[in-house]
């Protein structure tokens, strides 16, 4: 982390830089203090996030005329006197350069990263016309094992940014500098391909790397940065609700990137980075009835009329959706016999039962049980997390429990499968009972003191109570779904004033404020209000089409679902929606349109609205 | 004095470039002639004595400035720099593949003989041959594809695949002024 996060009531210091004097303050970095005064100094191995190592030594400065230092690892002192742009350095940095340049193949005619590529930038300032080092031409095999992230290490200039991204950013540690020496590379784990190691594919290191030497086959190739428009919008694909920087070329995306001034530091996850833009399915752009293309308006007349005969309607919406599309839904099918199912809203509405008791009963604010921030995680002494299918569901929170687990937090992870996060935690505990089990016999030894530890009778009932001496934070993962372990975590953290944060199943909190009611068993119509939903949000979806006589399907692409769908209307892709979604934090997070819709719909929400006039 | 003796006197004045092309693709001549109309300007400056897309010369003419394309990758390429070297003033590395060595050192990774086996699918018919150069008429090809100045002395480096045809002329010019042109900023490139 920066070094510029000093109180600002510390001593300054003044310093001359190439001539111009300039203010700091005590611990910054010469590279710190520059920026700030608005004064380049080239870099490669640093970046944004990261702790500064000095690999490149790009950033060398002359101090007092007497000696070269690297400016990203140098604190300021009252008094140096600093050169930066001298003839001297910069023939030690195109040195650097030449060596960087011949140790490994770099070919820019045909790399993936031409034109985004720092380090080709570097070249240029350089002036590298040429190499005076002979060159070395290594063999190297791209490693391409991992779906979306390729290695290629003919292009690796050993700055380790995706080391340290790996590391402090991800908390994941799966990259490392391996065979010491003038043979080392970067591996993966104990040296095995990436797509077999530890690594979760977040894609952090591709958008940290300098050159070429990583990248996504997703977006290589597909165009350069600076011929590229940047929108941001929020991913849809869990209730962290990160901020999707969205790069696009020509009316297509090109790649997606994570906020690197945001708390998640730029990273993102498989789902929300990759697999978005993943999805090869076909796209509906027409309405059909009966396998047949008909008019928008055939179509939406048909859906009336049977949604109007039925005996009952059992609705089901895709929790990706915006909260205005959801609430639009809600408000059409109130004119019907219908009842309506998202993913979600059964943990939604029992969390704010329990809520709500305990409200009464411990006479605790419900706002103060919850965590303020999601990031706030992270500062927490103790970490208690129910249900580690967190690091699947919701991997950047996972990242922040790393994270905080790699520094001074204690981590206690309660599990009934596999723990996915038993690598960083101080105590797993593995379930046979209830989650609920464990936690009232916290809740039992926590009230009654230390005295009642010797009687617990699991084991590491007495670790997880003694750990709550500090500030403690409980994650509840997606699994839970019995209000009795929710009633103990709850109440745990209310006589142990502590914090809890919630990760359910819904990726929009705002399932919550959407009623929803269990289906009817013979209901005659089933409308699936499925978006580019897949896997097994579809499946459902496919179960209850398979329970219908008639069914519609508003749907972005092609599926088993679609196909046997009576009718079929035609559903905006994640990057065509507008509106608002709720993340874990209670946080109201724009969606934005990215690109303008390709099919012959401009609004979800205006199909479903007239689906709703008719039967008036 | 005649007219023809004024277009000699012309011509004495001008400085004489030549150009080769050693192992390349021949893409650094093409973006040369895009200099287009520019070229009539730039002879009144330069007299091109050798260049294979412009005027018919085979060998390598002395010449005030020497200008090469390619890597040298074949024993031919290496007697061609070397009569540049000899012949010119000054040699220039025009590309990547001559200055820092470009996509003709791709084969620098495969064994020789497989890739000539490869490339030219063993022998076709009992007439032909794979060509290894052993014998007299097909230049042997080296062990490896390189730079021109792991041969010869270089003066001036012009990088890019290919570098873009304003950057040539403008080198060139500064050339025939007896200057050293100065190539960095925009006008150094690598792709
Ligand atoms: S990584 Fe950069 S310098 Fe290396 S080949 Fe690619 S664009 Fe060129
Ligand atoms: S993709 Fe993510 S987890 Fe995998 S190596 Fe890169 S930073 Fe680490
Ligand atoms: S792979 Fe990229 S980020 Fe990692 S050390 Fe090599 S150049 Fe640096
Ligand atoms: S953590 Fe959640 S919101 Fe963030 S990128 Fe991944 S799926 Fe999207
Ligand atoms: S940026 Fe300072 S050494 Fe790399």
């Amino acid at each position: 982390m920066s070094k510029a996060t000093q109180s600002e009531a510390e001593t300054g210091v003044t310093l001359e830089i190439d001539g111009r004097e300039v203010q700091a303050r005590d611990g910054q970095t010469i590279l710190e203090a520059a920026r700030e005064a608005g004064i380049d100094i080239p870099t490669l191995c640093e970046h944004a996030n990261l702790s500064n190592v000095g690999a490149c030594r790009m950033c060398l400065v002359e101090v007092d005329g007497e000696r070269n230092e690297t400016a990203c690892t140098t604190a300021v002192q009252d008094g140096m006197d600093i050169s930066v742009d001298t003839d001297e350095l910069w023939n030690h940095r195109r040195t650097m350069l030449e060596m960087m340049f011949a140790d490994q193949n770099h070919y820019c005619m045909y790399c993936e990263m031409e034109g985004d590529c720092e380090l080709e930038d570097m070249f240029n300032r350089a002036g590298l016309d040429s190499s005076r080092v002979p060159l070395e031409y290594p063999d190297i095999e791209p490693d391409t094992s991992n779906e979306y992230v390729t290695m290629d290490l003919d292009r690796c200039i050993g700055c380790g940014r995706c080391i340290r991204t790996c590391d402090e950013i991800v908390g994941n540690g799966t990259l490392n500098f391996g065979n010491r020496g003038r043979e080392t590379t970067i591996v993966a784990d104990d040296d095995v391909p990436l797509g077999e190691s530890s690594c979760i594919s977040c894609g952090s290191c591709v958008q940290a790397c300098p050159t070429g030497a990583l990248y996504s086959p997703l977006s290589a190739y597909k165009g350069r940065e600076r011929d590229c428009e940047v929108e941001t919008t929020t991913c849809s694909e869990c209730s962290v609700g990160c901020e999707l920087e969205v790069f696009t070329n020509s009316g297509r995306i090109v790649k997606i990137e994570g906020n690197e001034d945001g708390p998640a530091g730029g990273q993102l996850c498989e789902m929300g980075r990759f697999e978005l833009l993943a999805d090869g399915r076909e796209r509906i752009t027409e309405p059909r009835v009966d396998g047949e293309t008909v008019d928008l308006a055939d179509a939406i007349d048909r859906a009336r009329t049977a949604l109007t005969e039925a005996n009952g309607v059992n609705a089901f919406a895709s929790d990706r959706l915006p909260r205005e599309t959801l609430e639009a839904l809600s408000e059409t099918l109130s004119e019907y016999d219908a009842s309506v199912e998202i993913p979600g809203a059964e943990r939604a509405a029992l969390e704010s039962d329990v809520l709500a008791a305990l409200e009464a009963e411990l006479d605790v604010e419900t706002a103060d049980l919850l965590v303020d921030s999601l990031h706030d995680i992270e500062d927490s002494d103790t970490l208690v997390v129910y249900d580690t299918g967190i690091v699947e569901t919701h991997p950047v929170v996972a990242s922040y429990v790393r994270r905080a687990a790699n520094g001074e937090t204690t981590l206690v992870t309660i599990d009934d499968g596999t723990d996915r996060l038993e690598r960083f935690a101080d105590h797993s505990i593995e379930l046979d009972a209830p989650t609920a089990t464990v936690t009232e016999q916290v809740t039992d030894v926590f009230e009654a003191g230390t005295e009642a530890l010797a009687d617990a009778a699991i084991e590491d009932v007495v670790d997880v109570s003694l750990e709550l001496s500090g500030d403690a934070t409980f994650v509840l993962g997606p699994d839970v779904d019995d209000a009795e372990t929710m009633v103990d975590v709850f109440g745990l953290a209310a006589t142990s004033d502590n914090d809890v944060l919630s990760l359910g199943p819904g990726r929009n909190r705002a399932v919550a404020d959407v009623p929803t009611d269990d289906l009817e068993a013979d209901a005659e119509v089933a409308y699936l209000l499925a978006a580019d939903d897949r896997g097994e949000d579809l499946d459902r979806q496919i179960e209850l089409a398979r329970g219908a006589e008639t069914v519609i399907v508003q749907a972005t692409r092609e599926s088993a679902l679609t196909e046997i769908a009576d009718i079929v209307l035609p559903a905006l892709d994640w990057f065509e929606r507008e509106g608002t979604t709720v993340d874990a934090d209670d946080d109201q997070r724009a969606v934005e349109r990215v690109l303008d819709p390709r099919g012959e719909i401009d609004s979800d929400r205006e199909i479903i609205a007239e689906l709703q006039e008719v039967a008036a | 004095m005649s007219a023809q003796t004024d277009a000699e006197a012309q011509d004495n004045d001008r400085t004489t470039v030549a150009t080769v092309c050693l192992g390349g693709c021949s893409g650094c001549h093409m973006e040369f002639l895009n200099i287009d109309h520019g070229l009539v300007d730039l002879v009144e400056d330069v007299d091109i004595v050798a260049s294979h897309m412009i005027v018919d010369e085979k060998g390598v003419p002395e010449a005030d400035i020497g200008i090469a394309e390619g890597v040298v990758t074949n024993e031919e390429n290496v007697e061609v720099a070397e009569a540049l070297r000899e012949h010119c003033d000054t040699v220039v590395a025009w590309g990547d593949c001559a200055a820092l060595r470009g996509i003709m050192s791709l084969r620098n990774y495969q064994d020789r003989d497989e890739m000539l086996e490869e490339t030219f699918m063993g022998e076709a018919d009992d007439e032909s041959e794979v060509p290894f150069g052993d014998d007299e008429g097909i230049p042997k090809l080296l062990e490896d594809a390189r730079p021109l100045d792991e041969y010869i002395d270089v003066d001036v480096y012009v990088p890019g695949c290919p570098p873009d045809a304003d950057v040539m002329k403008e080198s060139l010019e500064a050339l025939a002024r007896g200057e050293t042109p100065e190539i960095e900023g925009d006008k150094l490139q690598y792709d």
